[in-house]
């Protein structure tokens, strides 16, 4: 791997959670590049817990299951979590947790927040950030 | 990047602005960057560096 062809990319995007709506958003690796995740940091910014889990599917359509990164229910308003390296202590599933993540085109990393009932909703300008090197590749 | 509309369901592309992926408008015409703006926005806490310590 020729380190001077890899660049280290931040994906930070502003994240809105609304009143008892359930939230996806998606990190889909472009046709023409490969990817390594570094990281990620998702935040839950309404006012009651949601459920959080992140996964990492073959295709955009979410059809092929390929690794179950994170996931943890209830976790408080305001509150983030941290992959690899999770600020959380308590006993919660974390699923396959490499140093990193190969990803080639089509790999989607999918970010979702459950419904979490009744709330005013909130938003954050970077709700969740995914850290990453990534390289053209020939096709 | 996409994001799910709370509208309708479905998956929507995301705008890169000034190295900030945010909401636009879903192809069912709903407004995503006008909902980001309705709900309260999650301030961080930010303490202080400076100290308290008097020295001499």
């Amino acid at each position: 791997m020729d380190p001077s062809k890899w660049k280290v990319k931040h994906d930070i995007t502003s994240l809105t959670l609304v009143n008892a709506t359930a939230k996806n958003i998606l990190h889909t690796v472009p046709v023409g590049e490969q990817q390594i995740l570094i990281g990620w940091k998702m935040t839950n910014p309404d006012d009651v817990t949601r459920n959080m889990t992140v996964q990492l599917f073959k295709e955009a359509a979410k059809t092929n299951l390929l690794k179950v990164l994170f996931t943890e229910a209830n976790v408080a308003a305001s509150q983030r979590r941290q992959w690899p390296q999770g600020e959380n202590t308590s006993s919660v599933a974390k699923d396959a947790r490499p140093p990193s993540m190969w990803m080639t085109a089509g790999t989607t990393i999918s970010f979702d927040w459950d419904s979490g009932g009744a709330s005013t909703g909130g938003t954050d300008a970077d709700g969740l950030v995914v850290e990453y090197l990534t390289t053209k590749v020939r096709s | 990047m996409q994001e799910s509309c709370p509208y309708c369901g479905k998956m929507t592309d995301m705008e890169l602005k000034e190295g900030v992926w945010k909401s636009k408008t879903c192809d069912c015409g709903k407004d995503l960057a006008a909902l980001a703006k309705s709900v309260p926005e999650l301030v961080d806490a930010k303490p202080s560096y400076k100290s308290k310590e008097v020295l001499p």
